[in-house]
């Protein structure tokens, strides 16, 4: 139990990170984190070792704040939530590259779906199996999903000249959906 | 890998991600070595994904707060894992509690009234249950609010000859809003009420005289009110809410892991 809890704590600065992305405000980014924590203690029971400890606590997050925005719209207080881009942004400029910069306000233009799939599977690093349970959808789905944002954000870059470089006219094109 | 798969997105996607077989991955692999378009495309695709995974670094760097690390380890002794030798006794209780409401489900109707089941072990689930609906109404004045816990206490001393502290659920968003005895079916009940933002109203009740189990039949498709059961230490709970409150089950075991650890020896 011990050990869990370590790993749990560890991968606090991820929740966080997944939080501030469904939640914009940062204060309301943590209560989520720590409604998620509560939740994950108290079902760890249910938790498989052996699986990932992320993913699984990312099910539990998105849950929580699928359950607060239900709250919020029975409350007819929806005014502080997030409806376009999410903060993933930090103080002090701590993300200063060109390309980060460029990627970043490119990722920012993106559909809510494909922003979602980006940030569990190319910047989480998760699993597509694993990204599928967290979205509630098919693995297919995500597979599409990750296709289309991927060149969306692509295109977004290509459109903004940004920092990575263009390959040539034939390049996406060439690369089929199927 | 067919040829023709080999330039299909998804393939593409695997092959980024590190999904791919060996041999799927060097097919892919000697294709783009004779494509240097495409070989530029996927690169394109791999290094936006590189830089991708710096987004929100700065989130990862920053400290933790420290309410979050608190609300770890204030959560962790709630729910230990209960040992097998716990578990067996929860097993036991709960079969021998069960066969007085079948499905755990005590009776109830759309107007509130209650209407109680033959048998004094009936008559106790059946006063729980009203209880639960008249002193836990929202807004309804508990006898002994958390400012009196002191007061409480000793009354609970007094009657049970032990203590039976209300445990903390504020992580789990309920507030506790106090606490009483009172007599159910010839017995006595002490009550801990919580209330909570959006679920239902939750009522921990608690006992040392054993009761008779006694089978119910059919609870019949009208019941709202669901219940949980725990006993061990001497102590009997009955953790009761609505049957529309979906942490029932995820409270209930946090309040009886209190117990288990607040109520055993030493």
């Amino acid at each position: 139990m011990r050990e869990t809890l370590q790993h749990i704590e560890a991968e606090i600065p991820r929740l966080r990170r997944y939080a501030r992305y469904l939640r914009r405000e940062p204060d309301h980014a943590d209560d989520l984190v720590q409604e998620c924590l509560a939740r994950a203690i108290a079902k760890i029971h249910t938790w498989q070792p052996g699986t990932n400890l992320r993913a699984w606590l990312f099910v539990i997050l998105r849950n929580c704040h699928i359950n607060e925005i239900r709250r919020e719209q029975r409350m007819d207080s929806i005014d502080d939530t997030p409806t376009d881009a999410p903060a993933l942004t930090t103080p002090g400029n701590q993300e200063a590259s060109v390309a980060l910069v460029e990627v970043r306000k490119a990722y920012l233009g993106l559909s809510e779906e494909h922003r979602e799939v980006l940030l569990l599977v190319a910047i989480e690093g998760l699993q597509y199996e694993e990204a599928a349970s967290i979205l509630e959808v098919p693995l297919g789905t995500v597979r599409s999903r990750l296709s289309r944002a991927r060149q969306a954000l692509r295109q977004a870059l290509k459109a903004g000249h940004g920092a990575i470089s263009d390959p040539g006219a034939s390049g996406v094109q060439g690369l089929r959906h199927g | 890998m067919a040829e023709r798969d080999v330039l299909a997105a998804d393939r593409m996607h695997d092959y980024i991600d590190g999904r791919l077989r060996d041999r799927d991955r060097a097919a892919v692999a000697a294709y783009l070595v004779a494509r240097p378009r495409a070989a530029a495309e996927v690169e394109a695709l791999r290094r936006q994904s590189e830089i991708l995974r710096g987004i929100g670094q700065g989130i990862l760097d920053e400290p933790v707060p420290p309410r979050l690390r608190k609300a770890l380890q204030e959560h962790a002794p709630l729910t230990m894992p209960r040992p097998p030798r716990r578990v067996t006794a929860y097993l036991e209780a709960a079969a021998a509690i069960l066969l007085l409401v079948v499905g755990g489900v005590l009776g109830w109707q759309a107007n509130d009234e209650i209407h109680p089941r033959p048998g004094a072990a009936d008559a106790l689930l059946a006063d729980m249950a009203g209880a639960h609906a008249f002193y836990g109404e929202r807004g309804y004045p508990v006898d002994f609010s958390p400012e009196r816990a002191a007061e409480l206490s000793s009354w609970i001393g007094r009657w049970f000859a032990r203590d039976v502290p209300p445990p903390d659920l504020r992580d789990l968003g309920y507030s506790y809003r106090g606490g009483r005895l009172i007599p159910a079916a010839g017995t006595r009940v002490g009550l801990f009420q919580f209330e909570h933002p959006e679920d239902p109203e939750l009522t921990i009740f608690f006992w040392t005289t054993a009761a008779t189990p006694q089978p119910l039949g059919d609870p019949g498709p009208a019941e709202q009110v669901a219940a949980r059961f725990w006993s061990g230490h001497g102590l009997n709970l009955a953790v009761v809410s609505e049957r529309t409150n979906p942490d029932l089950e995820t409270t209930a075991d946090a309040i009886f892991s209190f117990y288990e650890r607040s109520a055993g020896p030493g």
